[in-house]
């Protein structure tokens, strides 16, 4: 466990200063006429930085879009035409995030002058800080994210790139949401900073009708500088009623969560979540904990984090109840206060290691762990919370595990891939195309090669199934090597599986190949390469063309009309394909079933007249 | 590569199980339903009969609640009931669908299963029907305090038996202080089914005699096993546990705590318990001891326990290696049991490339019509690929083995010993390696293979698979099987058992003159390939000129032109035979 002796601003790549004067800003945010969503400021340095201070709303047009229709926790899903990345790769699922505050930020893009804020600051290379205090954070998030999107698909270097400093905001983000910014390795630009006694950074963990009142009518009213010391004129009953509703559904979402951590079996788990409403928000990025002692706790495991949120709000004992719910109104506007004050102290504590944490405290302990026994006594952690602390370092862990297992097993996915090329050329040199040959089996070789073929789905197919049970790290499917070896894998070996299902005739009790029998092996792998290469989604077909070319033989044999807009496809994209070496010379040897359809096309066809070249020589 | 997951559970979840389902409002909107009817109930102190027993529905906008209200009975009048009912008895009869290979048998509480039976036909039985209808769209608790609850666990059970396999909305059974209801064979044999058991929760509160009712009663050992998952609580918390020897422990711990709980016949009020969990969600949970770091999994359950109030019988009475061995170790040995039984589908990308062996044999001893067929070559071993194929044979047949007995054992789901995924590729395995099984069996020079000599597991596959196919909607339309036949199996995986029996018969007749059984035998014989033929259930390989068909033929040709098999015989097969029309089957 590492203490950070130096100041916790230097820490998280970004200066106590910026930290300090973003804070103010974005609570000033609050004070600025509706017109003017955002204040901008700049810090001169080197290199200077540019902040953009946030203020959101809390009205009640932007916190429950469509009444009634609306889902219990206002979420949507994200729109990857402008966030492609949001979504997990392979299991292909998009993000969601809370409608209301992502419609606040699309309104902000188009009609204020944002963009040409941002447009600016890039110009002269300085980098952005996004900021918000309470509602202002999620829209802070993401500009964010909008563009760091922008860098991606420019293909810019991150030098001069965003971050992001939140102060009390509410969590709007889902978990493929997370999960996607650990993969495109931008988690470390979001700092939110959390007063353990705050309760906004909680409360949509609670449905929005349970919340609405408080969020629609209270804290717009307070939330402004001016109006802070309102806070005590807020009705106490109601304010602690808010409290124990918001706990208590945070309660459900986070045991339901740490049983998941905890690997649990009990099925009862399972069937239970057809009876309980649980909300899909969580953490993305670092946080950073203020506790009531003024230390500074610097948490990255998205996990435990979530855990964190839950644990550290709970009640000493059920007299402070009321107490509790009173105080985590202030302590949501003392945020310039606190981190003024904290800042200054410099002893930012870094939870790592967490499989190791103490769950209680002795007497023979070394300074070190005292610091860490006192920070977890700081954040109220009781011995079940260090419990799920701990299962969510073991999680993190293990997925890690998990992929140091799989990639020893690189060496045996290559030796196979080059069995198969070996094959490939013999058959090239037999005057038959490796698709061909093998749909006949007649030879040994193409026996051996089946055996090759299966090999490998054995363990293509154990990783696919660890990535749907999400067992393996964030950032696996975004890694150069296994996207480089998948894409091998699927341009080699998936002309097999073709063969291989209409050798069978499985699609005459299945379908085509490309709608019922294509494994998700090689789904799931030409998805990461498109996603890599920032390619259109589907665009990367050349290693299936095989079943296209199948299903347009059969047509021609069972005399139906001939699908022209497949075949003129096929034919295009076959050019483009064999023109950037991703479909090789032996597909138009002569006999191949490509060939052998290319054949009773008429000669003046325009499929014909498009790949003659290919076949002719 | 087994996932790391798999290995030694490293945490115990019942902390965090207790707090979801506190969390939630399923248990106070169960004991809600319950207490609206108590209410209504307190003057009758009769014993529980059909007509005192209130069932109603309750409607939430994301389930339905069905609570079942017995009349309060005393805790002694039903203490006399403790007798078990056998499956066997006719009283047992509607539960005898939980029987297995593995639970031959088991026994219920006779109160349980009288009150159960009383109310069947004239209420439940309408009431499964409208469940198992309504269960499409919204999800169902089922629910009753003490002996309703008892009876919500049975309806429960009797539901699950009818719902389709596919339903998504399975029901949750929630019991409060309710009596076990059954002995060991009768956990056993829920348990078999992770996902019945996963229906089950089952609510105790320390200070309630009922839950332990059956424990005390029977002395030493008790007969009576819990299911489910257990929700146990006192005035300091609650926490979920699962292994039932970990549960009787509590249990028992628990009553020794407070020699004897409640007054006899008072219901329990669960309102009180609730609100005070609910209360305790949102308060840290102060452990007065200090927990063992090292070990994360006993320092859990350590919490659970001290969440339920036991801790302090812990220190006083019982060594912590007491405690792990009858607390810690049972719910520790169930998680690892599940673990390990999580993925037994690895071995299945295995069989697949030794299947591919086979494949590739098979078509090696064809040899472009050339070869006698995998078959023939199999049974003659003249040749190095007919010895090299044996130790594939064997590995395929030492797991499928495995696979089937523990499918009989434990069905992967009721009614249906095996998933289709698992169905299908067995029966390929059956339908290529059967025949070699034969191929030794004869060469050996026995008879009658299908009667003497057929192993179980291919007899159950087969079985398996008849049954699968008779529900109608596994039935698959199968139009454009001409043009298969070369590249599938045949279906019958006895038919060399068939064609060495048709030969077997011939030598006899040829031998020892007419005789009319065996004449039928040939007849049954020609009738059977036909078929075959017609509906292309086998595979052309059977033609080829060396196998042991065509030396059938050639043997029953010659019988034929001796007239053995009268003086008039014209079949539709040798008609066909004769014809050379086989060339063109493919």
């Amino acid at each position: 466990m590492d203490i950070d002796t130096g100041s916790c601003g230097r820490e998280l790549g970004i200066k106590d200063e910026v930290i300090k004067k973003a804070c103010s800003i974005s609570i000033r945010a609050h004070q600025a006429p509706a017109e003017k969503p955002f204040l901008v400021d700049k810090i001169r340095g080197s290199p200077s930085q540019v902040v953009i201070a946030f203020s959101g709303a809390w009205t009640s047009d932007a916190w429950s879009t469509r009444d009634g229709t609306a889902k219990a926790f206002g979420e949507t899903e994200v729109n990857l035409n402008s966030f492609p990345s949001l979504r997990s790769i392979g299991n292909d699922i998009t993000a969601k995030v809370n409608e209301a505050s992502m419609n606040q930020f699309l309104q902000i893009m188009e009609k204020s002058a944002l963009r040409s804020e941002m447009d600016k600051a890039t110009r002269d290379s300085k980098p952005i800080i996004f900021a918000g205090h309470s509602s202002g954070g999620p829209i802070a998030i993401y500009a964010t994210i909008w563009l760091l999107e922008e860098y991606k698909r420019l293909k810019k270097t991150l030098t001069h790139g965003p971050f992001c400093l939140t102060f009390g905001s509410p969590l709007t983000t889902d978990r493929i949401f997370c999960h996607a910014v650990r993969r495109e390795e931008w988690s470390d630009r979001f700092v939110h900073f959390v007063m353990i006694h705050d309760i906004v950074p909680r409360i949509l963990l609670a449905p929005l009708s349970s919340t609405k009142e408080f969020l629609e009518q209270s804290l717009p009213y307070l939330i402004s500088p001016s109006a802070h010391h309102k806070a005590d004129s807020i009705d106490k009953s109601k304010l602690t009623a808010l409290f124990d509703n918001v706990m208590r559904n945070a309660s459900c979402v986070a045991s339901h969560a740490a049983c998941i951590l905890m690997g649990s079996t009990n099925m009862l788990l399972d069937t239970m979540t057809k009876f309980v409403q649980l909300s899909p928000y969580r953490p993305c990025g670092q946080y950073v904990f203020c506790t009531g002692t003024g230390r500074l706790v610097v948490v990255k495991n998205p996990d435990a984090v979530f855990q964190l949120l839950f644990y550290s709000l709970q009640l000493v004992s059920e007299s402070e109840s009321q107490q509790k719910a009173v105080a985590s109104l202030p302590a949501h506007l003392a945020y310039e206060d606190g981190l003024d004050k904290n800042l200054d102290m410099r002893n930012a504590i870094h939870l790592e290691n967490l499989c190791e944490l103490p769950l209680s405290s002795d007497n023979t302990m070394d300074i070190a762990t005292k610091t860490i026994v006192d920070t977890l006594n700081d954040l109220n952690l009781s011995a079940r919370a260090r419990l799920c602390l701990r299962a969510a370092g073991e999680s993190e862990k293990q997925k890690e595990d998990n992929q140091k297992k799989i990639e020893r097993k690189m060496g045996m996915i290559r030796n196979a891939l080059d069995d198969l090329e070996g094959y490939r050329t013999m058959c090239e040199t037999r005057g038959m195309g490796y698709f061909d040959a093998f749909k006949v089996q007649k030879h040994e070789d193409d026996f051996k090669a089946n055996v090759k073929r299966l090999e490998l789905a054995g363990i293509w197919d154990e990783i696919i199934e660890m990535l749907k049970r999400d067992e393996l790290p964030d950032k696996y499917e975004a890694e150069k090597s296994w996207v480089k070896l998948g894409t091998e894998f699927r341009q080699l070996v998936e002309p097999l599986d073709v063969a291989n299902y209409y050798r069978h005739l499985k699609n005459e009790d299945t379908g085509p190949y490309m709608t019922k029998g294509r494994p998700r092996r090689y789904k799931y792998t030409q998805r990461w390469r498109e996603h890599a290469e920032q390619l259109p989604r589907g665009s990367c077909g050349e290693s299936c063309f095989w079943a296209d070319v199948e299903e347009l033989n059969l047509a021609v044999t069972s005399n139906q009309p001939r699908n022209e807009q497949m075949a003129l496809n096929v034919a295009n994209k076959l050019k483009e394909w064999h023109a950037k070496g991703e479909v090789k010379k032996d597909a138009f040897l002569k006999e191949t079933a490509l060939v052998t359809w290319w054949k009773t096309l008429p000669d003046n066809h325009g499929a014909k007249l498009c790949i003659k070249d290919l076949i002719e020589s | 590569m087994d996932s790391v997951r798999a290995a030694k559970p490293l945490f115990s979840d019942g902390l965090n199980l207790a707090n979801l389902v506190v969390s939630s409002d399923i248990l106070c909107d169960s004991w809600a339903a319950i207490s609206a009817q108590i209410d209504g109930n307190h003057q009758s102190q009769s014993p529980s009969s059909s007509e005192t027993v209130k069932i109603q529905e309750f409607e939430h906008p994301e389930y339905k609640i069905i609570a079942f209200v017995t009349p309060l009975v005393a805790a002694s009048h039903l203490q006399e009931e403790a007798d078990l009912v056998p499956s066997s008895s006719s009283e047992a009869s509607e539960f005898q669908f939980l029987c297995s290979q593995d639970s031959q048998s088991f026994a219920i509480n006779k109160a349980a299963i009288s009150l159960f039976n009383a109310l069947r036909d004239s209420k439940l039985s309408p009431l499964k029907a409208q469940v198992a209808k309504s269960s499409k769209s919204i999800p169902h608790i089922i629910t009753g305090g003490c002996l309703g609850g008892s009876i919500a666990s049975l309806f429960t059970l009797w539901l699950l038996r009818r719902l389709d396999s596919a339903t998504k909305n399975r029901p949750l059974c929630i019991t409060f202080g309710s009596p076990l209801i059954g002995d060991d064979g009768f956990q056993q044999a829920i348990s078999q089914y992770s996902t019945w058991n996963s229906c089950f929760l089952h609510v105790a509160h320390m200070d309630d005699c009922f839950p332990r009712l059956f424990l005390l009663s029977t002395a030493e050992q008790s007969l009576y096993r819990p299911f489910g998952t257990f929700l146990l609580c006192s005035d300091l918390g609650g926490a979920c546990f699962e292994a039932p020897d970990t549960i009787i422990e509590l249990l028992t711990l628990m009553s020794r705590e407070r020699n004897g709980g409640t007054a006899d016949s008072q219901i329990f009020n669960y309102k009180s318990v609730i609100e005070s969990l609910e209360q305790r969600l949102i308060c840290k949970n102060h452990s007065a001891f200090s927990v063992l770091d090292a070990d994360s999994f006993q320092a859990g359950i350590n919490v659970q326990v001290a969440a339920i109030g036991l801790m302090q019988i812990q220190l006083q009475n019982m060594d912590s290696d007491a405690l792990w061995r009858k607390i810690v170790m049972p719910e520790k040995d169930i998680l690892e049991r599940k673990n390990q039984a999580l993925d037994p589908a690895k071995a299945l990308n295995k069989m697949k490339v030794y299947l591919a062996y086979f494949e590739w044999y098979k078509n090696k001893c064809e040899d472009d019509g050339q070869g006698p067929g995998y078959y023939d070559s199999f049974k003659n071993k003249m040749f190095k690929r007919d010895h090299e194929v044996v130790k594939f044979k064997t590995e395929l047949e030492m797991y499928w083995k495995a696979v089937v007995e523990e499918a009989e054992k434990r069905p992967q789901f009721p009614g249906a010993p095996l998933r289709s995924r698992w169905l299908f590729a067995g029966t390929n395995y059956r339908r290529m390696v059967e025949p070699l099984h034969i191929a030794e069996y004869c060469k050996l020079g026995n008879r009658s293979y299908i009667s003497k000599g057929r192993s179980k597991h291919f007899k159950l596959l087969e079985q398996w698979l008849d049954e699968h196919q008779k529900q109608p909607r596994n039935s698959v339309p199968n139009n454009s099987k001409i043009k298969k036949i070369t590249s599938s199996l045949t279906e019958d995986s006895c038919f060399w058992a068939h064609a060495e029996e048709a030969r077997i018969t011939c030598r006899l007749l040829n031998s020892g003159g007419s005789n009319s059984a065996e004449i039928k035998n040939l007849v049954d014989f020609e009738k059977y390939v036909m078929g075959l033929l017609k509906s292309c259930a086998v595979t052309s390989d059977i033609f080829l000129e060396s196998s042991s068909y065509m030396q059938w033929w050639r043997e029953y040709e010659d019988m034929l032109s001796k007239r053995l098999m009268g003086t008039s015989h014209n079949s539709e097969l040798t008609r066909y035979m004769k014809d050379g029309e086989y060339h063109c089957y493919k």
